[in-house]
């Protein structure tokens, strides 16, 4: 990472773990596998359901999970229904295409609503994200979307994702994972 | 008439439910306290709050515009754009299309503009089953309520009363721990998520630039809700609309910091077209704009403004009484404040009628506005229109005609004061006039200010001169107050100019007699604005008198050139003060003998002007030791509200009051110290400390 990478990565961190997410920096492929597997073990999780990845990343972590036999669901995007697919995986794992540091939130952008259930459904959620990808201040973005709208003039949706879902609907006491992850993990990627 | 006895019996009911009321107040505070600590940590939170009022004038100001660029950018990403010029065709239109589908099950993420058109009525009634999803929303839901406040919908509902209403709608017990319920919740939830046909949200910004719809949810409810069902529908009232992306990335920082100070939502979903799910096609997204009263609101100079709302429920968490009361009394669909011009603008005034009189006009709301909406006098043009229909009760008569009482009650005291404070006459104000007999009633001076005044001695050689405004209170009851204040500017060899004058006219706004107010207004700066013309600036001792010269003088007389010339010369006294201290024209010597321990309280209408802030570095700078004692709302005295018997008054009056007064006598203070002195009758009430005006301090020597 250059310093002004370092520094945004670390503001970001600093404010997505306040919202109860967890931020890790993984310096090769090698490492973000084991970051995965790691959580995959302590939360104990059973079955992960993958969005594209970096081709290169997808690999090493379709192997990885093989060798150590966790499951992995093929979603089957020419199979409705497919979120009865999806439902059944409590690990969720997609790419973040930025971050916004000031507030703690990685973005999303997909034109296909089964990649946004991957995010939704599942128990837990990883993200990967470049380390590059990582924008200072909210008001950075816009240019950014602007270009993401106008190269899907049919259809996209952009998210704004700030750790897991919670809830303080009950007596004012933070829940999370009420209807979405529980769990919310970014690892961001040295490129 | 009618409506006024039944919200007294409602406020009656809602006193004595001690724990819902403890839930609401933690609710509002946690709101309110979020909100600050959020402000903090902006570089310029008055440029913030500038720049979301800028966005939103803008916007309204170019709707028409913004529809159809909003419509052509959507329709092009194929989109079915609906404009619903009532609540009832929009009702219509996702009735029919639903039927069209044949669709069975309905699954909804949180939507106040659905509530407000009352959309699940038709539906449910017409066999589609209608799921909110909202954790909140369902829970009220399932108990067939309103939402109780904006942000928390069920704040007022404890886990064991939760935990019941999940048990009997899905036939499973559950334990009140949250972890059960919410468990619970997800699972039996998740299959109406699967399996909806139609997917209803609302939504928070509409980007006419580009077409996209903004979708801002915690629970990630609504992403779960739009993205599975063959159909999605939103339902949007046409002020959400912005321009540009960079306007809709303030509004979605605008919404979490004002509502709950979270940097932002957990989720924010930009929909621009909608996307494909797998293979599955033939998805459908229809977008209903609605308008249902906003352009008649956006046509009225009095009520534009209320469009600029972005309904983050700030205005909720800072009035005193909804902060006692909550959302089932104070509002009919919309709540709060900002609910009474809502409220009147979409489901009539007699709807608005219903709650109106719960605003006691401390101007608070406009203060922690995120849009800076002037509610306030929004509210006193929606008193005024009740007014037309229904007589204006004897109570609030007699209190507005009380400078005539004063004149009287002055010219013939003490005798006047001794009958006054007799229990006959106490009883008797009770039973005829509905002025509370707990309340003792100051006693008149036996000459008044202006009397005093003419025979002071003016001070030779002045430097300057000033006019002096000096209201109800400091004229009629402590003229000593103003004559220590006249007497300080004469040290600084200020000659002080006494214009003709009445009182502000204030309570005339709080009870909505906008003719009288205005007619006010005229004859006092018909008599005061050729001193502002003469170079003079307009030095007043009451918060609320320069509220009324700053703020409402203007708004009541179009922005005439008297108004807004006497506006820019209003100060308050202690500003004045401070500034003449720091240029060594007046001299005052500290006082480190004084060893009293002081807590200050802050008038609702100075939070609009200098907040104390002048008056506090003062006292500080003289050695006075003094400290802020704050709840952050009003101590419930509101002018002449809380003279009122009954619980539309004092009852209301005093359970607003009750957490700043314990505030008062945990800190230990000595005595406490405002500027308002309506304040001061209610804080020496209510905590039995002695309360005086700075001035009492500061001017004794």
């Amino acid at each position: 990472m250059t310093s002004t990478q370092s520094e945004n990565f670390n503001r970001f961190k600093q404010h997505y773990e306040k919202l109860a997410g967890k931020v890790y920096f993984a310096a090769n492929s090698n490492e973000a596998v084991q970051c995965v597997t790691q959580i995959m073990s302590i939360s104990k999780l059973t079955k992960a359901v993958l969005a594209p990845l970096l081709p290169e990343l997808e690999a090493d972590l379709i192997n990885q999970l093989r060798d150590l036999n966790f499951p992995i669901l093929k979603v089957q995007l020419n199979r409705p229904p497919i979120q009865h697919q999806i439902n059944e995986a409590d690990l969720g794992i997609s790419a973040a295409e930025f971050a916004i540091a000031e507030t703690g939130a990685i973005v999303e952008v997909t034109t296909d609503d089964a990649l946004r259930l991957i995010s939704s459904l599942p128990r837990v959620h990883i993200a990967f994200l470049k380390a590059s990808q990582i924008l200072p201040r909210l008001k950075d973005a816009a240019s950014l979307l602007r270009d993401i709208f106008h190269s899907h003039p049919q259809n996209c949706t952009i998210t704004f994702i700030s750790g897991p879902s919670r809830t303080a609907d009950i007596e004012m006491k933070l829940f999370l994972g009420v209807h979405g992850p529980r769990e919310s993990h970014v690892i961001v990627l040295n490129r | 008439m009618k409506f006024v006895v039944t919200l007294k019996d409602k406020i009656t009911k809602s006193l004595g439910e001690i724990s819902q009321r403890h839930a609401l107040l933690a609710a509002v505070k946690r709101g309110r306290e979020g909100r600050a600590d959020a402000l903090r940590q902006l570089a310029d939170s008055e440029a913030f709050r500038r720049e979301v009022k800028a966005i939103k004038e803008k916007c309204i100001a170019t709707l028409d515009e913004l529809i159809s660029k909003f419509t052509e950018h959507a329709s092009a990403r194929g989109a079915k754009v609906y404009f619903a010029r009532t609540g009832e065709q929009a009702c219509q239109y996702i009735l029919k299309l639903a039927k069209e589908k044949n669709a069975k099950l309905i699954a909804k993420s949180k939507s106040l503009t659905t509530e407000e058109i009352e959309l699940n009525h038709p539906l449910e009634r017409a066999g589609f089953q209608v799921i909110e999803t909202d954790l909140g929303e369902r829970i009220i839901q399932m108990a067939g309520e309103l939402p109780y406040h904006l942000v928390f919908p069920a704040v007022h509902k404890t886990a064991a009363q939760v935990a019941e209403l999940f048990s009997r709608a899905t036939g499973k017990s559950v334990t009140s721990e949250l972890g059960d319920i919410m468990s619970l919740m997800r699972r039996t939830l998740r299959p109406i998520f699967l399996n909806a046909d139609i997917g209803i949200t609302g939504a928070n910004v509409a980007i006419a630039e580009t077409g996209a719809l903004l979708i801002e949810t915690n629970e990630g409810n609504g992403r779960l809700v739009c993205s599975i069902p063959p159909l999605h529908v939103v339902v949007v009232g046409v002020e959400k609309i912005v321009e540009t992306i960079e306007q809709a990335l303030m509004m979605i920082r605008a919404h979490p910091i004002s509502a709950t100070g979270q940097p932002l939502t957990t989720y924010v979903s930009f929909f621009a077209g909608r996307s494909p799910l797998g293979s599955s096609e033939g998805r459908e997204f229809h977008i209903v704009l609605l308008d249902n009263g906003r352009f008649q609101m956006r046509n009225d100079d009095w009520f534009r403004e209320a469009l600029h709302c972005i309904r983050c429920g700030a205005c909720m968490n800072i009035c005193p009484t909804y902060g006692v009361l909550g959302g089932h009394i104070f509002g009919h669909i919309y709540p709060g404040p900002i609910g009474i011009p809502w409220t009147a603008q979409v489901h009539g005034l007699l709807n608005a009628a219903k709650f109106t009189d719960l605003c006691i006009s401390c101007g608070l709301c406009k203060e922690i506005c995120p849009a800076e909406i002037d509610m306030p006098m929004m509210i006193a043009k929606v008193k005024n229109q009740i007014l037309e229909k229904q007589s204006q009760p004897l109570v609030n008569r007699v209190l507005m005609a009380s400078e005539i009482f004063a004149k009287l009650a002055c010219a013939t005291a003490p005798v006047s004061n001794w009958i006054l404070q007799s229990r006959g006459a106490k009883f008797l104000a009770q039973k005829i006039f509905g002025i509370d007999r707990r309340r003792s009633l100051p006693s008149f001076a036996r000459q008044t200010f202006k009397q005093q005044f003419a025979k002071r001695a003016a001070p030779r050689d002045p430097n300057l001169e000033v006019a002096f405004f000096v209201d109800y209170f400091a004229n009629y009851i402590h003229p000593e107050i103003a004559m220590l204040a006249t007497s300080l500017l004469a040290r600084a060899k200020i000659r002080v100019a006494l214009p003709k004058q009445k009182t502000s006219g204030y309570p005339y706004i709080s009870y909505g007699e906008l003719q009288k107010a205005k007619k006010i207004a005229l004859f006092n700066l018909q008599h005061i604005f050729p001193f502002i013309q003469a170079g003079n600036d307009l030095i007043m001792i009451e918060p609320t008198a320069a509220y009324a010269f700053k703020y409402v003088y203007p708004k009541l007389l179009d922005y005439s050139q008297p108004s807004v010339a006497a506006a820019q010369h209003t100060f308050e006294f202690f500003e004045y003060i401070k500034k003449l201290r720091e240029e060594g024209v007046l001299l005052l010597p500290p006082q480190i003998m004084e060893r009293r321990k002081f807590g200050y309280h802050i008038p609702c209408h100075q939070r609009a002007l200098s907040s104390g802030s002048p008056t506090l570095q003062l006292l500080k700078s003289l050695g006075f030791d003094v400290e802020v004692i704050e709840t952050g709302t009003c101590c419930g005295m509101a002018g002449t509200f809380g003279m009122k018997t009954g619980p539309l008054g004092y009852d209301l009056s005093n359970a607003v009051g009750e957490p700043l007064f314990e505030m008062f006598k945990d800190r230990g203070v000595d005595a406490i110290l405002t500027e308002s002195s309506v304040c001061k009758m209610q804080l020496q009430h209510g905590t039995g400390l002695q309360v005086l005006h700075p001035l009492e301090l500061i001017a004794r020597f």
